[in-house]
């Protein structure tokens, strides 16, 4: 069985005529330590696909397994636990605690992490050393995008969401979060599923998902990933 | 044309939807609008009721300017006084306090015998019929009284003066304008005091011993007081300033209209700072719905003039609301509490006045000219930058992180609350300020209590050192014989007389109390201890030093009842004695002045045996009892009497509290829900969300309640000074114990305030809240 499953999933908004199926009936699965590509149009259901796996939301129907775990059949307390021990966020627009300084941002994930990595070293490894002490108000999209990444790492999750990471980004800093991103999946062994509309992203996953009006369209395994530097942007 | 009334009809119903969407935030300011207005009109509605009443009944009853005390007055006095220029109207009386045996031992009344029918202070008649000057046998007796021992008209009463019994029939049931407040101690009490109206021919042998007189409207109150003088060198004269109902019933008036500068100014600032907070902020948070309406060409005019009715509808009706509420509630509320001891037959309500007016379209103007400030900021940007969401506020480090041992000391949690709290100071402040005000109303409330218990305790159970006082009428033996037969610890006697007080060009009626050298039982010194009293002056209470400006070393004259010559002395001291106007004489210093033997009007005794007091009871010139326990916890009634002005403090602070910190924790937590929502997908547990709020808000509470305990001891102060009583030196002090409780009490209200809010956190939608960057 994939570390991640999927079996059946829906997603219904409403009720009776004005009911929106935002994911309907979705089955796929996805390896440890892939790189996985959701990719979509906008509205297609791919940020809910990703809101289900992280337990930020619950499925109306169906089941999601991560691992050993049942998400579908937890609790809210029990979805906490999972999101602070086996998940890393990472969103389009940063979310990042704007009376924080970059390091301190950091450390917010390791106050909730028991096995948390030394935010330093992380900060080091995004390339930001030399930003710890600025808050993220004095930091570029993309250096805040790789301080949101830090963040997420640092709580050495097995499991990297990252939804649209490069949409508020520039394509040259976008290459580079990527380039983070796929380094990332390699260095620490971890399962990262990246969210985009963007369908150069797509070759440099280690398997792409297609979704389309809240199904799958495509599931493929891509064998030889594409450098980020060798994708034509 | 058809344009601009569609244009104009789609504002209108955003102006109506927004505030329907704000409902929360509307209604706050609704209601701190009606807040101010609110305790002003009531606090001025009240002195305006108290003093319409008073006046009106004053006038109607025709209340005397003065009351002039004489030994006796012959007809030709009266006439000369008659004849003073300025004076109106004179009637002369007997008046004196009578036993109404029937009615139990220590039961009195104090009755005014007129020489023919009442003209001035004229009893209004409640119940049966007036009284004329040819009826010897009827009286009209003190309503109050009457219902205290279920007299009616028709019924008899007997009343004592020097062993001879004169039975009355009730005639009439009335109120007098000159006795608001009949009370023979502190507070009244109509069970064993009152008082009668008789004809003076139903007294054979009674001399007139007092003149009441009225001025001509305009009359030089001064001058004709020393006309009097001149005419009766003997007399006392009291005037209304000095007479001890009137002055009462005015005093109350000028505290009530005291503390219309002082609460509504506080909860004006505090509204004006909330409805200043709400509003900017919601203006804030139209900028791009400002820059829409910009792009699509509305004027700039237009545009002003839908955000100004932002604070204009919801100024205008709380701020009424709060003077028609006002009007109708504060002053029955305290005008009732009121009437538990100042007697006034009707409760009349004054029109709405123009300063309450003023005060209305004050706050409705400065909530528009609010509203105008926020609206200018965000109207000075172009379009194009006002439909781009306003950048984030940059985090900045706080002033403690450069003392890094410290910060470093901090844990992660705290060093985020700090910077959190720094980041949103206009916020924080607000909030800081509304559990400031809290605190120091809560303290003041209790501070007031604590300060006029404390004055009370002082006298009863410092000064005062003995355990029994007994009152004695004018045929009490000597204090040597009482010496002599009575068994206590100590037995000591006091020779208390009313006289007239003249320094410089003024006089005034006080009580003198001539006590024997070497006493002990009243404990005169700083700190209540015993002092040798002046040999060769005189010495008074520190309220008597207050109000005629008298100091230790000046010269005064006092002049006896009857005496028609002053005697000069200097004041040697003044006592710190908190209640009273009293001038103290030394035994010795009388015995010099030859004015007849030292005759006791009360005896002090400390433990007396049982024997003696039961001895005591049945002497016949024994008036009353008297034990300083009984007497002090009498007074703390008073202050039982108004706990509820105390538990309208308490509830204008908890409220001013509520609206406060509620409003500004949901400003709070609508604007960092984003935050909240990222600790939540962080993997924060609720409660470690809640903590950390609660967490904040703790610091914030401390830190305003602590703040404000200094301007709590300052109210205290201020409102203890514009409620100056005419009898009693009141310190401001306020209790560790009440300091503690009132923090403790507004900590607590505020960690509830928060609780409530923290509820909403598991409401927090981390997809809906994290979906767009606005």
């Amino acid at each position: 069985m994939s570390y991640i499953s999927f079996d059946q999933v829906s997603k219904i908004y409403g009720t009776g005529e004005s009911a929106v199926h935002a994911v309907d009936r979705v089955s796929f699965g996805i390896e440890r330590g892939e790189l996985c590509v959701v990719l979509g149009p906008s509205g297609a259901g791919k940020t809910t696909v990703l809101n289900l796996l992280g337990g930020m939301d619950k499925a109306t129907s169906g089941t999601i397994v991560v691992g050993d775990k049942t998400i579908t059949k937890m609790r809210s307390p029990q979805l906490t636990e999972y999101r602070r021990l086996d998940v890393g966020f990472v969103f389009q627009f940063y979310n990042l605690m704007p009376s924080l300084t970059a390091l301190e941002n950091v450390e917010l994930a390791r106050q909730v992490s028991p096995k948390s990595l030394d935010p330093i070293e992380i900060m080091r490894d995004v390339g930001l050393e030399h930003r710890m002490s600025n808050f993220p108000a004095q930091l570029s999209g993309g250096e805040q995008q790789r301080v949101s990444i830090a963040r997420a790492l640092c709580k050495n999750p097995s499991l990297l969401l990252c939804d649209e990471p490069t949409g508020a980004l520039d394509s040259k800093t976008g290459e580079q979060v990527l380039e983070l991103l796929a380094r990332v999946s390699k260095t620490y062994r971890t399962t990262v599923v990246i969210i985009t509309h963007n369908a150069n992203v797509a070759p440099m996953g280690d398997r792409v998902i297609r979704v389309r009006n809240g199904t799958i369209a495509e599931n493929t395994v891509n064998p030889n990933p594409t450098k980020v530097e060798d994708i034509a942007w | 044309m058809v344009k601009g009334e569609r244009r104009g009809n789609a504002l209108k119903k955003k102006l109506w939807r927004d505030m329907s969407r704000s409902a929360m935030q509307f209604v706050a300011i609704v209601l701190l609008c009606a807040l101010g207005t609110w305790v002003y009109s009531g606090l001025d509605g009240t002195w305006r009721m108290i003093q319409l009443s008073s006046e009106t009944y004053f006038q109607e009853t025709n209340l005397s300017d003065f009351w002039v005390s004489v030994g006796s007055a012959s007809k030709s006095d009266v006439d000369n006084l008659r004849n003073v220029n300025g004076v109106s109207g004179v009637q002369s009386r007997f008046s004196a306090e009578m036993d109404t045996p029937d009615l139990g031992k220590n039961t009195s009344v104090l009755v005014h015998a007129y020489q023919g029918t009442p003209e001035i202070n004229i009893p209004l008649v409640r119940a049966g019929q007036g009284l004329t000057g040819s009826d010897l046998r009827g009286c009209l007796l003190d309503e109050n009284f009457a219902k205290a021992h279920n007299l009616q008209v028709g019924d008899s009463l007997k009343l004592t003066l020097n062993n001879v019994d004169r039975t009355f029939v009730i005639r009439g049931l009335v109120l007098c304008s000159e006795q608001v407040i009949t009370a023979k101690d502190v507070m009244p009490d109509p069970l064993h005091y009152g008082y009668a109206v008789v004809s003076l021919d139903a007294l054979p042998g009674m001399p007139v011993n007092e003149v009441i007189m009225t001025l001509t409207p305009g009359a030089d109150s001064a001058a004709v007081e020393k006309s009097v003088q001149a005419q009766l060198p003997q007399a006392l004269i009291v005037t209304q300033k000095t007479h001890s109902s009137t002055q009462r019933t005015r005093a109350e008036v000028a505290m009530f209209r005291n503390l219309t500068y002082v609460f509504p100014g506080l909860a004006f600032a505090v509204a004006a700072m909330i409805v200043l907070t709400t509003l900017t902020r919601m203006i804030e948070n139209q900028r791009m719905q400002i820059g829409t309406l910009k792009a699509l060409g509305y004027s700039k005019g237009k545009i002003r003039a839908h955000y100004l009715y932002y604070a204009l509808v919801p100024s205008l009706f709380g701020a009424l609301m709060g003077l028609f509420v006002g009007r109708y509630t504060l002053p029955d509320m305290l005008y009732k509490m009121e009437a538990q001891h100042y007697i006034l037959p009707e409760q009349l309500r004054p029109p709405i006045s123009l300063s309450q007016w003023g005060m209305t379209a004050l706050m409705v103007v400065l909530s528009v000219f609010i509203c105008l400030h926020a609206y200018r900021k965000a109207s000075q940007e172009e379009a194009a930058s006002l439909l781009r969401p306003k950048p984030p506020k940059a985090g900045s480090r706080v002033f403690l992180e450069r003392w890094t041992a410290a910060w470093s000391k901090l844990s992660f949690n705290t060093k985020m609350i700090v910077r959190n709290i720094a980041r949103n100071k206009g916020r924080t402040m607000v909030a800081m300020v509304g559990l400031l005000c809290c605190n120091t109303l809560i303290i003041c409330a209790m501070g007031l209590q604590d300060s006029v218990a404390a004055c009370v305790k002082d006298y009863y159970q410092g000064t005062v050192a003995y355990t029994q006082r007994v009152d004695l009428d004018s045929t009490a033996g000597t204090l040597e014989s009482y010496q002599k037969r009575l068994i206590a610890e100590r037995v000591e006697g006091v020779m208390e007389m009313r006289v007239s007080l003249r320094y410089g060009d003024s006089s005034r009626a006080v009580v003198m109390n001539v006590l024997k050298d070497g006493q002990q039982l009243l404990q005169l010194g700083q700190g209540n201890t015993v002092v040798d009293l002046p040999t060769h002056g005189i010495a008074i209470s520190r309220k008597l030093a207050d109000v005629t400006g008298i100091k230790a070393g000046d010269a005064v004259q006092i002049w006896l009842p009857g005496d028609d010559k002053g005697l000069s002395f200097t004041v040697e001291t003044v006592y710190e004695v908190n209640i009273g106007q009293t001038v103290y004489m030394g035994g010795d210093l009388w015995d010099s002045l030859h004015k007849g033997a030292f005759q006791p009007t009360a005896l002090f005794l400390k433990n007396p045996t049982a024997l003696t007091l039961h001895k005591l009871t049945e002497a016949d010139e024994v008036t009353d009892f008297k034990n300083p326990i009984d007497q002090y916890h009498n007074a703390l009634s008073v202050l039982d009497s108004t706990t509820a002005v105390f538990s309208l403090m308490y509830f204008a602070a908890l409220g001013l509290a509520f609206l406060i910190c509620y409003n500004m924790g949901l400003i709070n937590f609508t604007e960092r829900t984003r935050d909240y929502a990222t600790l939540k997908v962080l993997g924060y547990h609720q409660k470690e969300i809640r903590g950390l709020m609660m967490w904040e808000n703790n610091v914030v509470t401390v830190i305003g309640a602590g703040v404000g305990i200094w301007p709590g001891i300052l109210l205290t102060q201020v409102v203890l000074s514009s409620i100056r009583s005419e009898n009693n030196v009141f310190i401001a002090q306020v209790t560790l114990p009440s300091l503690l409780l009132a923090t403790l009490i507004t900590c607590l209200f505020s960690i509830l305030i928060e609780w409530l809010i923290t509820r909403k956190v598991p409401s927090i939608n981390m997809v809906e809240a994290l979906k767009s960057v606005e």
